[in-house]
């Protein structure tokens, strides 16, 4: 990696010294620091350029195993991988900008989210995503996710490429309750992770987790009690909260159980919260989109917390990420700064700058060879008050906007998130940017489930009740997904089992599914 | 009790959220880089009768953590005095008055009563640090004031807004007294929607579970800190413990401030006893009390930080009031070093007395100053004047299981240190180093961490720098045996000429030319434990990462460095034992 002060604006030194490094060690493994990332920040500039150095070989390497793996198979087509933008770039350039790949697991869940409540005509969704011990949550407006260019990554590294938006709340099903000094129950952020585990997993775990409180209730099928060698039987875990949460919390163990799931509920709820509304939305404006292993456990407790009125869980909530990766689009973002007073601005010149961004993307989405639909393009613009340090981003209706829309555009969006109006200031043009997209060719997500499988009635779908704790013990339906009729309409309390899931119906709660197999639960029936 | 656990761990949760809300929409929305890039502000809500702490956001500002119950319960008592004037729905006070709750001039505090059925249920504030309040320097800085006036404009608790709309007369003559007044306005505006975003949300609360539940929820959260706090102190054993620190001067007269701190531990109280500690001192080093007991909050929150914010924690901590001292300062005593600096004495002062008693949870002294370097000046190319701040970190102490952090940010702040680049693009000034500053982390059987070591060259232009350090004379005290960190350093080249502050970590109006060039290196932490029984290999390791040269590695840690970074170990087992190197 190399990496000069002010190489942003003249890498001339920067690229001899790329040269001499070649020489003495030729390979392609070089990082230049203003390559990746043309912006002022030495920072964030270094690290980012840091972490791509130290990712491109790594994966290099796999993405060329990969291939000739695929080529030797028989496979005949372009390789894709996914970036952390949520878009599809060819395995040939990915390993060059290798940082850009961070993050794309959780952003690759997004991008199936965003799709399938498009195809559903949902399109303004919070994603949900609750695996064994963190949660993700982003937010897509209009089946856009919401991309940014500052996200953190672990140990505050700030990694300045697009990246979808996707929060990461420490709580999971693995997260461990106790009772604090001050008598408080607290549920995580410590997790049992995969190993011990939860006390159900029989793994060795004796800390009580979320997972095990909803066996105790009855929501996860305690049949499915994975009681290897080392085991717990459900008696086991019931002592186990008795003895550790309901002893010093007055409660007997279902009281302590439901008390766990009542602290983990409202604090995921809060996090989902926080992160809509540090991006200026209210999450009532929204429909859940719940997946990962445990994300259809919860969501509908989450959704009635927050006022949401609808959870949409798709057909597969276990292979949501995968599915991602075949429906994404092609995606190229371009930022460049123009970092002007608005009064004083070239607006030719940022008209200039919309439409080399937008050359520069058609090219290579021209030169990926993949079939496309349609080559889409989003524009918007990074601004602020002179004075700021902190950007707002502006989307755009078209590449050449005029002053005074760019102007009013930004009022209005700096009203809506901070509810502030400030005529008194002038405003500053910061960045003007463009993503390319290359659509492709639409995918039938009703595939997921085998249409053979469907039974004919809501009665043949039903495996089993069991007792269920909703505030009570209610003796509740269970339902196997892939035999439910697709036009079945089921009343909470009742429970939908599936390979890679549990669906939670709480009492009043509706669910009907669309075309596409989705369940879409109305809470409370709304 | 009536209130069921789960409920109150809620509504916990939940006010914590909305100072955590208040906290984002401020930062986010602020124009001061002081505020939206070091989040040097704070957002909290208070009690209805005496302002004490309910809760306050994670991500505040630490100095702030105890000062804001002070100026909320001192409004509250000017209310009903009738020394302000009583408030209505959609006020908002605006108050920067030191002595009245408060720590320097640029803190300005903001306060809103929330209403609920026409009473005050409880009060919402924030505090942030504004660029510049006026008086004799930009920024309110002056190393050598001698009286508050001279440290810029002071406000009593004015209502700012009145029922919702800004009142343009009190606003006109704030302008008219601060520097860059235009960009203010965003500001104002900021800190404001931050209280409003809170009253939404706390509203929202209180309409979902009741206001009395509510209440009942607070006294129950206040009581149950204070239980944990208490909690916390059992584990000190019974005894009192004395430590002293230092501050090189106070800026005008040349003498070391002295803070003298015995705590006594009883029972499952603490007390604090700052008696013979220096005179309140003629320039602005004084602390006033709302500081000096926010201090010791903070340093006891350093050490538990398990501890919910809220009044029921400080209940078990008595500080007396150090009656006659630079730690308990009145009008019209100059008070501006005492956020940033004096605080991080009285913290210092705190980790010395209790290390002993909990040395698995209190570290050595970390280096304890912000640092503060401010250049002013005119550049002739953009025809315009400017005024430059460079803050910095320095080492953290070593502690019973790992070295100290480097360039750490300071005891009492959460900031991060500006970018050379943006440095370098907006003043004519010029970085030739910025760099780790070598052999600074006190030796220890866990080193103190490493401050910073930097040089500015100025470009064009004169310029007049001005500094307000500290630990320029003393080190950061090691612990259980460790050393010292290295002591502040500021060496200004003019001329060609080494010039070394009188005051060493203090100085005002120094005036340069361009190629004059000043060097600042940070301190590092203290050491803990015996330098002489580290492991070699990390003494190894440190030499090779070029952090202490072979002779120091032999000096202060008796371990002889061959060729390729590995420790002799006969050499270092002779030079240990003997104390002698060989």
């Amino acid at each position: 990696m190399i990496h000069f002060l002010h190489a942003y604006a003249n890498p001339a030194h920067e690229l001899r010294a790329g040269e001499i490094a070649r020489e003495m060690w030729p390979n392609g493994n070089v990082t230049l620091g203003h390559a990746l990332l043309s912006e002022c920040r030495e920072f964030e500039r270094g690290v980012t350029a840091a972490v791509n150095a130290s990712v491109q070989p790594l994966l290099a390497r796999y993405v060329e195993h990969l291939a000739d793996q695929l080529a030797a198979k028989g496979y005949r087509h372009e390789v894709l991988v996914m970036n952390g933008n949520g878009g599809m770039v060819s395995a040939r350039y990915v390993a060059k900008e290798a940082a850009k790949t961070i993050m794309s697991g959780p952003a690759s869940g997004v991008m199936a989210a965003a799709y399938t409540g498009r195809r559903a005509g949902i399109s303004d969704l919070i994603t949900y995503d609750m695996g064994g011990t963190s949660t993700d949550v982003a937010l897509i407006r209009n089946a856009e996710p919401a991309v940014s260019n500052e996200i953190e990554i672990e140990y505050a590294m700030p990694i300045h490429v697009p990246m979808v938006d996707v929060r990461t709340i420490g709580a999971g099903g693995g997260s461990i309750a106790r009772v604090t000094a001050a008598g408080l129950l607290q549920v995580g952020p410590e997790s049992a992770g995969a190993s011990p585990g939860p006390i159900c997993y029989g793994r060795g775990g004796l800390k009580p987790t979320i997972s095990d409180a909803n066996l105790l209730l009855g929501r996860l099928n305690p049949a499915r009690l994975n009681s290897g060698p080392g085991g717990m039987s459900i008696d086991g875990i019931r002592e186990i909260f008795a003895r550790d949460l309901g002893a010093p919390l007055g409660l007997d163990a279902i009281g302590a159980a439901t008390a766990v799931l009542r602290i983990a509920n409202a604090r995921m709820a809060d996090a989902v919260r926080m992160v809509s509304v540090s991006l200026g939305e209210d999450p009532r404006d929204f429909a859940l989109f719940s997946f990962g292993g445990a994300g259809p456990l919860h969501a509908t407790s989450i959704a009635r917390e927050l006022g949401i009125p609808r959870v949409l869980t798709p057909s597969r909530p276990g292979i949501t990420n995968a599915l991602g990766c075949v429906v994404a689009d092609l995606r190229h973002d371009f930022v460049n700064t123009v970092n002007r007073q608005l009064d004083i601005a070239d607006m030719n010149a940022v008209h200039a700058l919309f439409k080399k961004q937008s050359t520069e993307g058609r090219r290579l989405i021209n030169k990926e060879a993949v079939a496309i639909r349609e080559i889409r393009e989003f524009w918007s613009v990074d601004m602020q008050f002179i004075g700021q340090t902190h950007l707002l981003r502006v989307p755009l209706s078209g590449p050449t906007p005029t002053r005074a829309e760019l102007q009013q555009r930004f009022e209005e969006a700096y009203f809506s998130r901070f509810r502030v109006e400030l005529p008194e200031i002038r405003a500053s043009l910061v960045n003007v940017n463009t993503s390319v997209i290359g659509r492709r060719t639409e995918v039938d997500l009703s595939i997921l489930i085998d249409p053979s499988g469907r039974k004919a009635s809501l009665e043949e779908a039903q495996t089993d009740t069991r007792p269920v704790w909703f505030d009570d013990w209610i003796e509740t339906p269970i339902y196997w997904r892939d035999h439910l009729p697709k036009t079945a309409t089921i009343s909470g309390p009742a429970i939908i089992e599936q390979m890679d899931t549990t669906i939670i119906l709480d009492p009043g709660d509706i669910a009907e599914q669309d075309g596409d197999g989705n369940i879409i639960i109305r809470i409370g029936g709304a | 009790m009536s209130i069921d656990p789960i409920t109150l761990s809620v509504i916990q949760s939940g006010l914590q959220q909305v100072c955590d809300e208040m906290d984002l929409t401020f930062s986010r929305a602020a124009f001061s880089p002081v505020i939206a890039e070091a989040n040097d502000r704070s957002d909290g809500i208070y009690s209805a009768e005496d302002g004490s702490l309910i809760a306050q956001g994670a991500g505040g500002l630490p100095v702030f953590v105890g000062t804001m119950q002070y100026s909320t319960r001192t409004l509250i008592e000017m209310i009903t005095s009738g020394k302000a004037a009583a408030p209505k729905p959609g006020d908002i006070y605006i108050v920067n008055d030191p002595y009245l709750g408060g720590t320097h001039l640029m803190d300005v505090r903001f306060a809103m009563p929330v209403f609920r059925v026409g009473k005050i249920f409880c009060w919402l504030s924030n505090t942030g640090h504004w660029p510049d309040t006026g008086g004799a320097v930009p920024g309110g800085f002056s190393a050598t004031a001698t009286a508050v006036e001279q440290e810029g404009l002071r406000l009593p608790p004015v209502r700012l807004f009145k029922e919702g709309k800004l009142d343009a007369e009190i606003y006109a003559i704030i302008c008219s007294n601060i520097r860059v007044s235009e960009q203010r306005i965003g500001d104002v505006k900021a800190q404001a929607a931050a209280l409003l975003v809170g009253e939404q949300r706390l509203i929202r609360i209180l309409d979902r579970y009741g206001d009395d539940t509510a209440q009942e929820a607070i006294g129950e959260l206040r009581s149950r800190a204070a239980a944990q706090m208490r909690a916390n102190v059992r584990l000190i054993p019974e005894g009192i413990y004395h430590s002293t620190a230092y501050i090189d001067s106070d800026g005008v007269v040349n003498e070391p401030l002295e803070i003298r701190l015995a705590i006594t531990a009883r029972g499952d109280e603490l007390e604090f006893d700052f008696t013979g500690s220096s005179k309140p001192c003629a320039g602005p080093m004084n602390s006033v009390l709302a500081t000096t007991l926010s201090s010791v909050y903070l340093a006891m929150r350093h050490i538990f930080p398990d501890v919910p914010i809220s009044a029921g924690a400080f209940e078990p901590l008595k500080v007396k009031t150090p009656v006659g001292t630079f730690l308990d300062a009145h009008y019209p005593r100059p008070v501006s070093g005492c956020a940033a600096e004096v605080s991080q004495r009285i913290a210092e002062a705190v980790f010395a007395a209790l290390v002993e008693a909990l040395p698995d949870r209190v570290t050595a002294s970390p280096a304890g100053s912000s640092g503060n370097f401010a250049l002013g000046g005119h550049d002739p190319d953009r025809g315009r004047d400017y005024v430059m701040y460079q803050i910095s970190g320095g080492g953290y102490g070593g502690n019973q299981d790992h070295d100290g952090l480097s360039n750490g940010c300071s005891t009492i702040g959460i900031s991060k240190a500006p970018p050379v680049e943006i440095m370098e693009q907006q003043f004519p000034v010029l970085y030739h180093r910025y760099a780790l500053r070598e052999g600074s982390g006190g030796a220890g059987k866990h080193r103190g961490g490493f401050g910073l070591d930097y040089e500015i060259e100025i470009r064009r232009g004169n310029a007049t720098a001005s500094f307000v350090m500290d630990h320029g004379r003393f080190g950061p005290q090691g612990a259980l045996g460790g050393k010292d960190g290295m002591v502040n350093s500021v060496v200004i080249w003019r001329g060609g000429q080494a010039m070394i502050p009188e005051h060493l970590s203090k100085a005002q109006d120094i005036a340069l030319r361009p190629g004059d060039r000043v060097r600042v290196g940070t301190p590092g932490g203290g050491g803990y434990g015996d330098p002489m029984i580290r492991d070699p290999e990390a003494v190894g390791e440190d030499v090779r990462l070029g952090r202490y040269t072979n002779e120091q590695a032999l000096a202060l840690f008796g371990v002889a460095i061959g060729p390729d970074f590995t420790a002799d170990i006969d050499v270092t087992a002779k030079t240990r034992a003997t104390g002698k190197v060989a």
